[in-house]
Parts: C-alpha cells; sequence; structure tokens
C-alpha cells in the first residue's frame, strides 16, 4: 500500500459558485430581487446563493433544476449547506426557522423543519444539513422521492435583521459514505487526515469534520472498499455522531471492508449526539481489527469478526455487540434486551457487565445440541442483572439448551457466578469454585502475542486430575459405531474434557481425545470403526488440561474446578509455519482458588 | 524450486481428495496434492503450487468429483511436502525412508511420451536443464513417473510444467505439473518433525504429534540436533545434503560435505575417502548440484558411538583417466564443509582405457617395498620403496598404465590395496627397540595402548568403540588378543585415558579388565611402504593412512607381524604429487618421494628422489668426436683453459690443468694423486704427468678414478714430484688403419670443458699435411668436430 486516500461519494446536485448559480433559482415568499449571487460569504468554493434581509415573515429560494437527480434504493441523502446570520431572530425549529425545501417546482415543495433559534449554536455558523427524503418524512409536503428536481431552504423570522443578505444556501450534494482506503504500516490513515480532506474549501464535504476537541460525523465512514484495503490506525480521538432527524436510522455507520484492511484504535472516544442515527460498528471484512481502551457512547451495534480484538474497551449504552474477542471490557446499560451476544463464552474474558435491569448480559443465540463445557471469567452487577436463574429477561445469560443435553458453565475463580435463562428445554450445570490456567505465549523479543502456537497441558502426580489412571476401553457395540466406551472410576472430568489414553496395544486407542461424559465413571470418545474391541494391554488415562491452538492473543485458557492445587506439564510448539518458534516446555500448578497464568516467551526458530 | 502450502478445508463433497492423483484447482489455479489428510469432511491437503495463487479463505477446492472449502488462507509450508511421505517417523527411535531409491534427487510426473526412456539414461529438457533416470517409477503407456539425479545445478532452474524432454537413448516426454524435491537438507527435516510435533494426532505412517517429546532441535539453518531418543539411520542421510544433522545427545553426527569440484571433464565423478576406505559412490557426477555451494552436496557420518572417525577426517580426490589427478583432504564437523577438488586434461594421458589395458602397456613391471637401484651416476646403490620396469612398453606408454592403475573404479592394486587409495610415501621416521622383524607391506598402528585381561568368549573388532567404565572411549585401531589377554591401541575420545582395573565393553559384546594403560594423544595407522631394517633400528617409509602421526618415542605396531618398533627421532613428513608415480614431462619422470624408473629405462633429465630424499638421475654420457682423420694421423685433444694461445696463436693445451699431489714414483707408484680431478673426466683414459727428470710430459694410462686418484695400468713411468702438472689426455693417439674418427666418452656433469685439438701427419701415409688446429667444448652433448687436413707435401 501507500499513503492513504481519502473518498467521498458525494455528487453534485446544484452546484453554487461564484459562476454557476442564479439561472433556476427562484425565491419562496417574496423577494425575487433579493437573490444574490453572493461572494462576500460561503463555505465552500468562491460563492453562495443569498437572500436580502427580510423580517417577521417566511422566506427562501430554490433551484429548479429539471432534473430528477436523486437516488433510490439506498441510504443516500442530500447534504445542503444552509446559513442565516442572525440565528436568534429565526423561529423555533418546530416552527420551521431554518427549512429544508425539497419538490417538483418551487410551487410543490416538501418542508423539512432542519434547524431553528433554539437549536443552532451562536455564532449563526454554516449548517450541513442531511436530508434523505426517501428515508424521512417531511414536516410539510408529500412530494414523492422520484419527484424531486426543486432544492431550497427558507427561514421563518420573527423580527430579523433590516440589513444585508443573511439567508445563504451553498453546494448541495448527494451521497453517504467517506471512504478511507490504502496507508500502511508506516503511513496509516487518521481522522485528522480524513477530517483534513473533507475540510478544504475546495471540498466542504459535510461528512467528517473538525471540530474543536475533535471530529463530528454524519455519514457512512468506510476502512477499506471492496475493491482496496486500508491499514487506518489512530489514537487519543473524540467523535461526535450526528443525530440526525432526516435520514434512515442506520445513516452514520464506521464499516471495515477488505480482508486486507487493518484497523487499529486506541483510546478513542464516539459519542453519539441523540438516538435517531446512533451510529454503528460494522466488520465486513478484515484482516485484524483493534479497538484498545475506547470508549463508546450512545452508539448502536457493534458487529466484529474473528479477527477482532476489543481490550479494555468501553461500550456505554450502546445497542448489542458481538463477534471478536473481548478482553477486560466493560458493558454498561445496553439497550439492546441482550448486551453482547456469543456462542462461545471464551470470547469474553475477564469483561464486566453492567445492566440497567431490563436484559440480558449474554445472550449464546445458537440451540446448543451437544454437550457443551465453557468457561465464564466475567463479572457483572448484581443490582441490575437478576440474581437468580429465572426468566425475568434480566438474568447474566440467556440461552438455548436443547432437550437432554447439558451445558456447563464452568465459572473462574474470577468470575461472578452468573445467572442463567435457558429458553430450552435442557439442562444447565453452573459449576462455581472453578480455576482458570490460562497461557500466554509471546515473542520474547518483541513481545508480540503469537498465535497459533500448539499447547498441550497435561495434569501431573500433584493434584486430583486423572494421573496415570488404570482404565479400560471397549468399543460402544456396533463396532461400527466409532465410539470407544471408558471406564474409568471416578474420573471427575466433563464433557468437552481431553483424555490422554497410553498404554493399549491397539494403537488407535492411543490418543488424546475430546470426551463426552456419560456418568461419574464412563465417558466415552470417537475412534475409528472397526478398532478391534476391547482394548488390550495396560492402559492408563492422564488428563489433558489444554489442547489447541493460542488465539489471536496468544492466549488459551481452561477453567475447571480443583479441590486442590495441580501440577501441569506441557509443551507449547509452533513449526509449522513461519514464524516458528522453538519448543517451549510448560510448567506450573494451578491454584485451586486462583488458577495460574502461565507466560511463555518463546524464541525465533526461523 | 516447487512451492509447497498446508491447505486446512471443510465441507468436503463429492467423496475424497486422492493423493498424487488429478491437478487439484481453484481460483484461477492448480495445484497437486501431495499428501490428504482427511478428517471426515475436513482435513488438510499439502499441495504443490503449479500455477496461480495459493488457495484463499473459502476458495473451493476441486479435484475431479470431489469438492471442499479453503479454511483461512493456505499457509507456505517449510519444507518439501514429499519428505513427509518418504520418511516415517515414529514417536521415537529410528526413522525410516519410504522415498526414492538412492541417488535420486526428484521425481516427476510426464506424458506425451513417444518412447520410453531408460534407467541410467540422461534426459535435456527444453529449459536446458538435465538430469540421469534413477527409477521408472510407473509407466501407463505415454505417461508416468520418474525418479531422477539432477546434473545441472538445482539452484539456477528446473524443469517448469509441460517442458519436454529427450534422452540420450531414445527417450522423451513432456513434464506434467511439478518437479519436486526428494533429497532433504537438515532444516527440512527439522521443519518436518516440528511440522509433525504441531499436530494433534498422527497421520498416515507417522506416528509423531504433539502429545511426543520436541523432536529436534536447530543451532543454526544448518546445525541440526535430533532430540530424545529420535534418529536417523545411514540410509537416510544418504537422501540429504546441506547441513549437519547430530544425534543421540551427539553420539552420532552426520556431517555436512560439499564437494566443490572444478573440471573440464563432465563426466568427472569425485571419491570420497574416509577412515581409509573408499565411500560407496552414490553421487555420481553430481548431488543437488549447486552453482556456488558444490557440485556434490551430502552428509557423512563423521561421529559414532560418542568418538570421531577419524577425527572427522575425510579426503576427496579426482581420478579421471585422462585427466590430471587430485587428493584434497579437510576435517568436517557441524553445518557444511567445502572441499575443493581440482582437475584437467592430462595431455600424456589421451589413449584410450580400453586400449591402456592390454599390451603393451600391460607389461609394465612394478617392485614394490624397499630396494636399492643404482643409476650408475657415480652415487652408487640408493634406497627406494618402488621402481617400475617398463617392459616392452614405451616411457609414455609407461606412465598412462601408471594412471590406469590408479584411475577411478580400478581393481588394480598397490601394496596389496586397491590402488585408488594409494598416494606414495608421505611420512617416515627412524626406529629403534625392534622387537621383532615387521612384515612389508603391512599396516602399523600407534595410539594410546591398552593392556587387558579377562576378555570374555568374544574378541574386540577393530574399528568398534570400546567404553570404559570409568567414562572415557576410544575406538580400536590394533587388538594384539593373546586370548583372555592382550594388548589394544585405540584412539582415545579426549585425554583421559581409563585407569587399571577399568572394565570394558563394546558392541560386538567383547569385555576385559583394563590394565597399565600407556597414553599417548596421537593415534593412527600407516602403510609401511619401505622397510630399511638394520637389526632393532632402522628407518620405515610409510603412506599416513589414518590419524595423526606419531612422536618421537610413541610404540608403533605392525599390525600383521604384531611386531613392534619405537618411533626414534622426529617423524618426518613428505608432500607428493597426487599422481602416485609423479609428474611426467612427456620426456622425463620427476617421481614422488621414494619412486624410481629402473635403470634401464632411466633417460637423462629424469629425477627420482631416493627414501634419503636426494635426487638421484641417470648419467649424462657424452662423447667428444673428432672426424676426417686417416691412417696415419696423430691427433690430441686436450684441456684448453678457453684463453691461452701458442707462439702461433692456436689453442694451448691447459698443461698445468692439475699438479701432483704425492710423489710419483718410478714403476712403483700405481696412482697419480692429484690435486683435484675436474668434472667431464672420462672414466678411463690417458694423462700427460710432467716427469722429473726433464720436465716432459709421460704419457699414462689409468684405468679408473676416484675423487684424487687416478689408477694407472701398470705403475708410473718415471718420477714425478708434488706440484708438477697434470693434464687429461682426452684424444692423444696415431690413427690406425681403417679409422676415420677419434673419441673420448665421459659423464657429463654440469660444466662445459673446452678442448684445444691438434691434427698432425708428416708420414708419407697420407701425409705429410700442415698441422691442424681446432677447438671444441665437450657439452651436454659432446661435441663433434672435423679437422681440417691441408697437404703440405
Amino acid at each position: 500500500m501507500a499513503v492513504a486516500v481519502y473518498t467521498s461519494d458525494l455528487t453534485i446536485v446544484v452546484d453554487i459558485d461564484s459562476t454557476v448559480h442564479t439561472s433556476n433559482w427562484a425565491s419562496i415568499g417574496g423577494g425575487a430581487s433579493g437573490l444574490s449571487a453572493e461572494q462576500d460569504y460561503f463555505i465552500q468554493s468562491d460563492g453562495c446563493v443569498s437572500k436580502n434581509a427580510f423580517r417577521n415573515t417566511t422566506r427562501g429560494m430554490v433551484e429548479d433544476t429539471t432534473n430528477t437527480l436523486l437516488t433510490t434504493g439506498d441510504l443516500s441523502a442530500l447534504y445542503i449547506w444552509m446559513t442565516h446570520h442572525t440565528p436568534a431572530s429565526l423561529s423555533s425549529k418546530a416552527t420551521g426557522g431554518l427549512t429544508v425545501l425539497m419538490g417538483s417546482n418551487r410551487n410543490n415543495l416538501n418542508r423539512y423543519f432542519y434547524a431553528g433559534s433554539d437549536t443552532i449554536d451562536y455564532g449563526a455558523p454554516w449548517i450541513c444539513a442531511v436530508v434523505d427524503p426517501e428515508n424521512a418524512t417531511a414536516n410539510s409536503g408529500s412530494i414523492a422521492h422520484s419527484a424531486i428536481d426543486t432544492y431550497g431552504i427558507e427561514a421563518n423570522l420573527i423580527g430579523g435583521p433590516n440589513k444585508g443578505s443573511p439567508l445563504g444556501v451553498d453546494t448541495m450534494r448527494q451521497g453517504r459514505s467517506y471512504d478511507v482506503t490504502a496507508g500502511d504500516v508506516a503511513t496509516p490513515a487518521t481522522f485528522a487526515e480524513a477530517a483534513a480532506k473533507n475540510d478544504l474549501n475546495a471540498n466542504r464535504y459535510g461528512q467528517f469534520q473538525s471540530a474543536k476537541g475533535g471530529y463530528t460525523m454524519q455519514c457512512r465512514f468506510g476502512l477499506g472498499t471492496v475493491a482496496t484495503a486500508a491499514y487506518f490506525e489512530d489514537s487519543n480521538v473524540a467523535i461526535v455522531l450526528e443525530d440526525l432527524e432526516f435520514v434512515d436510522p442506520d445513516f452514520i455507520e464506521f464499516e471495515v471492508v477488505n480482508s486486507g484492511t487493518t484497523v487499529k484504535w486506541s483510546n478513542i472516544t464516539i459519542t453519539s449526539l441523540g438516538s435517531l442515527t446512533r451510529g454503528s460498528f460494522l466488520v465486513t471484512s478484515s484482516t485484524l481489527v483493534e479497538h484498545t481502551t475506547c470508549t463508546f457512547i450512545d452508539m448502536g451495534t457493534f458487529t466484529y469478526d474473528s479477527t477482532s480484538v476489543l481490550t479494555n474497551t468501553v461500550f456505554r449504552r450502546c445497542d448489542q455487540v458481538t463477534g471478536g474477542v473481548l478482553t477486560g471490557c466493560t458493558i454498561e446499560q445496553s439497550i439492546n434486551a441482550s448486551a453482547t451476544s456469543y456462542d462461545n463464552l471464551d470470547d469474553l474474558i475477564n469483561c464486566s457487565f453492567i445492566g440497567d435491569s431490563t436484559g440480558h448480559a449474554v445472550e449464546m443465540p445458537t440451540l446448543i445440541t451437544t454437550n457443551t463445557a465453557i468457561g465464564w471469567d466475567c463479572t457483572f452487577d448484581t443490582t441490575t442483572y437478576a440474581t437468580v436463574d429465572g426468566s425475568t429477561g434480566n438474568e447474566v445469560i440467556k440461552c438455548n439448551v436443547d432437550t437432554g443435553i447439558i451445558l456447563t458453565i464452568n465459572v473462574s475463580s474470577t468470575g461472578t457466578t452468573p445467572t442463567i435463562y435457558n429458553t430450552g428445554a435442557g439442562t444447565v450445570n453452573v459449576v462455581a469454585g472453578q480455576a482458570t490456567i490460562k497461557i500466554i505465549c509471546k515473542d520474547n523479543l518483541s513481545k508480540v502475542a503469537i498465535q497459533g502456537v500448539g499447547i498441550i497441558v497435561r495434569a501431573t502426580t500433584e493434584g486430583n486430575q486423572p494421573f496415570e489412571d488404570s482404565v479400560t476401553i471397549a468399543i460402544t457395540v456396533p463396532s461400527s459405531s466409532g465410539t470407544a466406551t471408558v471406564t474409568h472410576t471416578g474420573h471427575t472430568l466433563s464433557s468437552g474434557h481431553f483424555i490422554e489414553i497410553l498404554g493399549a496395544n491397539e494403537a488407535a486407542y492411543n490418543k488424546v481425545k475430546e470426551i463426552t461424559v456419560i456418568d461419574a465413571n464412563t465417558y466415552t470418545y470417537a475412534i475409528a470403526s472397526g478398532t478391534t474391541s476391547p482394548a488390550t494391554g495396560t492402559i492408563t488415562a492422564t488428563s489433558i488440561i489444554i489442547f489447541g491452538n493460542t488465539d489471536i492473543n496468544g492466549e488459551i485458557l481452561d477453567t475447571r474446578g480443583y479441590s486442590i492445587n495441580q501440577g501441569v506439564l506441557g509443551d507449547a510448539r509452533k513449526g509449522s509455519e513461519s514464524p516458528t518458534y522453538i519448543s517451549s516446555q510448560i510448567t506450573g500448578t494451578i491454584d485451586s482458588a486462583n488458577g495460574a497464568t502461565i507466560n511463555i516467551l518463546m524464541t525465533t526458530d526461523d | 524450486m516447487t512451492t509447497y502450502y498446508n491447505v486446512p478445508y471443510d465441507n468436503e463433497a463429492g467423496g475424497s481428495f486422492v493423493e498424487e492423483g488429478a491437478a487439484l484447482s481453484w481460483t484461477a489455479s492448480i495445484g497437486f496434492i501431495v499428501n490428504a489428510i482427511p478428517d471426515g469432511t475436513t482435513g488438510y491437503l499439502k499441495i504443490g503450487l503449479i500455477s496461480g495463487n495459493p488457495p484463499a479463505n473459502n476458495d473451493v477446492l476441486t479435484q475431479g468429483a470431489v469438492t471442499a472449502d479453503a479454511v483461512g488462507a493456505a499457509k507456505l509450508m517449510l519444507y518439501p511436502a514429499y519428505f513427509r511421505r518418504d520418511l516415517q517417523v515414529p514417536s521415537s527411535g529410528i526413522m525410516s525412508w519410504t522415498g526414492t531409491a538412492l541417488s535420486s534427487t526428484h521425481s516427476f510426473k510426464f506424458d506425451a511420451q513417444s518412447s520410453n526412456v531408460v534407467t541410467g539414461e540422461i534426459l535435456t529438457f527444453s529449459g536446458g536443464e538435465t538430469c540421469e533416470v534413477i527409477t521408472i517409477v510407473s509407466d501407463a503407456g505415454t505417461s508416468g513417473e520418474l525418479a531422477v539425479r539432477f546434473i545441472s545445478d538445482v539452484d539456477q532452474s528446473l524443469p517448469a510444467d509441460n517442458a519436454t524432454f529427450t534422452g540420450d537413448i531414445s527417450g522423451d516426454g513432456t513434464v506434467d505439473g511439478l518437479i519436486h524435491d526428494r533429497a532433504y537438507t537438515p532444516l527440512h527435516l527439522h521443519r518436518l518433525l516440528s511440522d509433525l510435533n504441531d499436530d494433534e494426532d498422527i497421520y498416515g505412517d507417522d506416528d509423531l504429534s504433539r502429545l511426543d517429546p520436541t523432536p529436534s532441535g536447530k543451532d543454526t539453518d544448518e546445525i541440526v540436533r535430533l532430540l530424545s531418543t529420535m534418529v536417523i539411520d545411514d540410509t537416510i542421510a544418504k537422501h540429504m545434503y546441506g547441513g549437519s544433522v547430530s544425534q543421540t545427545s551427539g553420539d552420532t553426527l552426520y556431517s555436512g560435505l560439499n564437494l566443490q569440484v572444478t573440471s573440464s571433464n563432465a563426466a568427472t565423478q569425485p571419491i570420497i575417502i574416509q577412515n581409509d576406505s573408499i565411500v560407496t559412490d552414490y553421487w555420481k557426477t553430481g548431488f543437488m548440484p549447486h552453482s556456488i555451494d558444490g557440485t556434490v552436496r551430502l552428509l557423512l557420518k563423521t561421529r559414532d558411538g560418542g568418538v570421531d572417525i577419524d577425527g572427522r577426517r575425510v579426503r576427496g580426490a579426482l581420478l579421471e583417466f585422462g585427466d590430471s589427478y587430485f587428493f584434497g583432504g579437510t576435517t568436517i564437523g557441524t553445518a557444511t564443509t567445502a572441499l575443493a577438488l581440482f582437475a584437467s586434461p592430462d595431455g600424456n594421458n589421451a589413449t584410450a582405457v580400453g586400449t591402456v589395458a592390454g599390451a603393451n602397456y600391460n607389461t609394465i613391471v612394478e617392485t614394490e617395498n624397499y630396494q636399492t637401484i643404482d643409476f650408475t651416476n657415480g652415487n652408487g646403490a640408493t634406497p627406494y620403496a618402488y621402481s617400475v620396469d617398463f617392459g616392452s612398453a614405451t616411457s609414455l606408454e609407461t606412465y598412462e598404465r601408471t594412471k590406469y592403475i590408479q584411475r577411478r573404479g580400478t581393481a588394480e592394486t598397490l601394496f596389496g590395496r586397491n590402488a585408488q587409495l594409494f598416494i606414495g610415501v608421505n611420512l617416515n621416521f627412524a626406529y629403534d627397540g625392534e622387537s621383532a622383524n615387521l612384515s612389508a607391506a603391512e599396516v602399523l598402528v600407534w595410539g594410546t595402548e591398552i593392556p587387558y585381561t579377562l576378555q570374555g568368549a568374544t574378541s574386540f573388532t577393530i574399528g568398534e568403540v570400546i567404553t570404559f567404565s570409568g567414562g572415557s572411549k576410544g575406538r580400536l585401531l590394533y587388538d594384539n588378543d593373546s586370548g583372555a589377554s592382550g594388548t589394544l591401541i585405540v584412539s582415545l575420545e579426549g585425554t583421559t585415558p581409563p585407569a587399571t582395573s577399568e572394565t570394558m565393553s563394546a558392541p560386538s559384546g567383547a569385555d576385559g579388565t583394563v590394565g597399565t594403560v600407556t597414553y599417548n594423544a596421537t593415534a593412527g595407522k600407516a602403510l609401511l611402504l619401505g622397510l630399511d631394517d638394520q637389526g632393532t633400528t632402522g628407518n620405515v617409509y610409510l603412506q599416513n593412512l589414518t590419524g595423526l602421526h606419531p612422536v618421537d618415542g610413541q610404540k608403533v605396531y605392525g599390525n600383521t607381524s604384531n611386531s613392534s618398533i619405537d618411533v626414534n627421532g622426529a617423524v618426518s613428513s613428505r608432500t607428493i604429487n597426487n599422481q602416485y608415480i609423479g609428474v611426467y614431462t612427456g620426456t622425463n619422470y620427476q617421481t614422488n618421494f621414494g619412486l624410481a624408473v629402473d635403470p634401464t629405462d632411466s633417460v637423462v633429465g629424469d629425477k627420482f628422489p631416493n627414501l634419503l630424499g636426494v635426487s638421484q638421475e641417470p648419467p649424462n654420457n657424452q662423447t667428444g668426436l673428432i672426424t676426417g682423420l686417416k691412417e696415419g694421423d696423430t691427433i690430441t685433444c686436450y684441456p684448453w683453459d678457453g684463453v691461452t694461445t701458442d707462439v702461433n696463436g692456436d689453442a694451448e693445451p691447459d698443461f698445468d690443468e692439475m699438479a701432483i699431489a704425492t710423489s710419483a714414483i718410478t714403476t712403483a707408484s700405481t696412482t697419480i694423486e692429484v690435486n683435484s680431478i675436474p668434472a667431464n673426466t672420462p672414466a678411463a683414459g690417458y694423462l700427460r704427468v710432467e716427469r722429473d727428470s726433464d720436465s716432459n710430459l709421460d704419457l699414462i694410462q689409468y684405468s679408473s678414478w676416484t675423487s684424487s686418484t687416478f689408477t694407472l695400468v701398470g705403475t708410473a713411468p718415471s718420477a714425478a714430484a708434488i706440484a708438477n702438472t697434470v693434464m687429461r689426455a682426452l684424444v692423444d693417439e696415431q690413427i690406425p688403419a681403417a679409422t676415420t674418427t677419434a673419441s673420448f666418452s665421459a659423464i657429463y656433469l654440469s660444466t662445459d670443458t673446452d678442448v684445444a685439438i691438434v691434427v698432425k701427419n708428416g708420414s708419407v701415409t697420407n701425409g705429410p699435411i700442415k698441422p691442424g688446429p681446432t677447438t671444441a667444448t665437450f657439452g651436454a652433448s659432446g661435441f663433434q668436430v672435423g679437422v681440417s687436413r691441408i697437404t703440405d707435401a
């Protein structure tokens, strides 16, 4: 990639500057002679259209383009710059203080009451009004979207100046998106550059512009396009999302597009000014999305994907969050009935939930049809979530466990025991007093997390996990079932745990396998059909506490109950693909109350 | 270089993927499945990329009716995918080679064949690459698969898909897909093992997975250590190159050796000699040849049982008949070691080898072992270790025959050993303390001496590693086995010898108890080429075979005779030419140390360094010939100083050429002793000696001379006092009937001798003539001069 590129999709509807402006302009409410090709003030380029001062009446101006330029079937809107120099003399917004006009001609107009003396800031700034007649209802008028070819503004004055030309209108454009592409690690795309491009006199898109203390946004902000990826990295930025009345509620959005796109945000604060267009965050495709210590306030939904990593990020009064891996995040007072949506609770690591007494912290949306064990190490506010299982709607976890199926939720020592709303007929066992062992693999020089490290952690003789316990194994009848049944007295394991079988004369039995628990002394695992049964030899079983690969954070963990401290011994390997690392041994002890975190600093083997 | 990718997939449908089957396709790309590792409808494919890009996430993989979805982006494999098929990896213990035949470096599929190739055929591809067919893996009419050994540099290019090839016999075809590496580096081995060690479960014939201990580590990309009990065997090592592999905690080491052969002869096959043996050749003219790293790149076992094999020394040789011969040595260890070998056409060795195998070439007679040879050059008989008689062959034919004897692949022997192993005398020392006579051409051995007792029923095996209970180890070079007791000579690893009473054991099962050890830091073997036995003392002339030279005082054992000698004084090493006979100029031989041509075949200009280090040359017998004479002429030819003339301006003989050193007594003295006898003096002839009585010059015949004494024929005719002049009368005679020439012969020795010649005749027989003076120079070619006979009638 190269230097970042910022592109607006706005297209001109009515071009207004010093040379192109008054051909079809007509006055509204009289005062036709007062229309001027204004060059003393403007917001974009070098001119605008102004109207001489008028008092105690409603007047304006429109241009009948005779072309129905507005697109249909999308969320695009008309961006129109307008101003009045004495906003205090305008009537209120509700009475059409400053109004956007759209219609089929000067006599058939829709009126969109956009601002008034009660909404406009001091200083009579230019306002970039955004109106989508297709997806919004006008305060008056019902000209069909498809028939609109006339655009303008008008002002309703109470008193007002009697000199000058205080009412002005500037360039009108149509569109929605402001896209960022290209950029690289050395020259990433940033919000500052995006605003600078927007704010150029020749542009003045009104989509993402600088403001005191940050930026204001009223568009779809594309991070990458289908055709071109982006590398966007920024930190310590505050953004305000406009609350737009006359567009679709989903008009404002951040969208990450293209599998090559990387987005890294740190200390980014985004605040929606209202509930009309909250602004959402959607990852359609990406290489990596990182949100670290970001804060999102009053926003809409956040939809991440498997490449998304969120750390210590706050979602305050936002809509539902789903996807990605959240570590140390806070989700408070979500406006959704379920603050988050995750089938795998392991994607929520040490997160905190503060409710509003009306919704769940987590919804597991998919019907659970197999016995599943899963960890939980998050905390929640017990004053805003139900403290007993039930169906009040504010239980911590909502799930749907199928008939006859057991969902086991192992609560780590750092987590708070969740309450459950199970909409299915199956069983949910919440096992408290669990301890979590977490393996974290990092490069010993860069300290960067290593994803894809193969981890095996065995129980040792220290503890009560099975260690070389004598077992017997037979194939479940019929032999074609592909299921081996292990008789393992007092195994203490749960479905989803792994066991290592050794010592069978028949090699097919000697595996590390994920088990399904039948009862306290029996479990099964999958085996090649046709394997000789029963197994012979001196067969032993040892608990494999972790068996898998580290995630994008270089982490893998397991949560289960331990009555006493448990010793572990294992290996961390990554030799299949570059970067490769020298295998490292894992040793340690899981504290039965507090678990264990084992950091592995791995040395490159490339 | 073919690139391979690991492609996870799911949603397999329409059957199962087939390894080495039809092409795999996905978005605008084609690949070849080397390994399919299914797990239900999911799994992994190890593929080679033929064209396009590696599979991306969700690409649909299609092989015939079988489809699946790629899961995530394909990952570049860090080793050639076929290694996984070619090696059977256990969870611990010995890995097994299951791949292509020895010597093959690559394999590929072909099609569009109109004429079959045959094993050994050399294929040339449309891109210019060349290879030898090692195995025809399959041949189904117009298509099949070949295992080959690439002859062209593998780093330059390998044939691409659809490249055509033709053989040097009749075969042809077109490459169908990829050229696959079938020889691997230690780094590839490490990557393969690491990959398997990453796997959650075992697949195929491999039994290594994440459950098992770490199988390998690497210090550098060329230095790999096998851990735990994981080991490769010699067979696997022969399919590897480009680094070293150590295993069993360093007790075994396979070292990387890169032979860099420089020769204009494309058929050159380097020879590797290790521990006095020729390593069996599987590399031929090249093994994974690389334009920079070397023509032959391989792994050689240099340590086993915790003891280095001959100190990891190795020699390379080029012995291509028709080229100059070359030996080079180095010590190899971890990583790779380069050994440069050079050869060029030998202009004196242009005859076809088949011709040299027969007559007259095969009539030469070689005499081996200690001998003395007199070249009648005045130095008497001096010692040599080898001589060759031309028989009915010419000088050049003899030279080519010696090249034939030593050539690569020869079955000829020298000193009882294959002649490829023969170098010549490169080591000698004086000895004393001989216990009994050594045997000719036996191997001498030295090292740490370990007397032993309590040996069981099994005897030790030469070459095996002996482990002592105290922890020391050594490789057995010699065992003077007297049953339960005896003496071992070992090359000890390290510097700590076993202590008395330690027990010892060996892989053969032999055992014993150590006696009083004599530790020697140097150990090795040498071949006895020349034995100068002077009783209990003498000199030995050797070819060093292994190890480091013995030192003064060290005991050396005869491997056959079981006799021993003690090194007495310094050990001398000799630098000799790579061709055992030495240098041949086309006319003359300049033999190696201690070798000679039989005197009957030697010619002037030959140089034969004897075992004393003195070069002997055949004598230069030359003649001074005077022509144009007639019966009755008196002809004299005396030495001349080249300057002095007489009153007539003619050259004046050098009358005072010599001076009497011891008075001659009339009729009593049988010798004439002078101050110094000049060079170029005939072995027998005449002198002119100033007599006391009238100072005239007696003409006295001598039969021989040495140093400063002439031995006379008879006695001195007159008394001659000390300081009287003496001059050689080289010619001083009257010409008899039917004779037209006069001459003398002498050994020409480096400096010329000017002579004054006068012919006279005042008789009626062919006279009178005017005296005819002339001069000549007795040089390296003697001289021939005609006289001027002008009548004086």
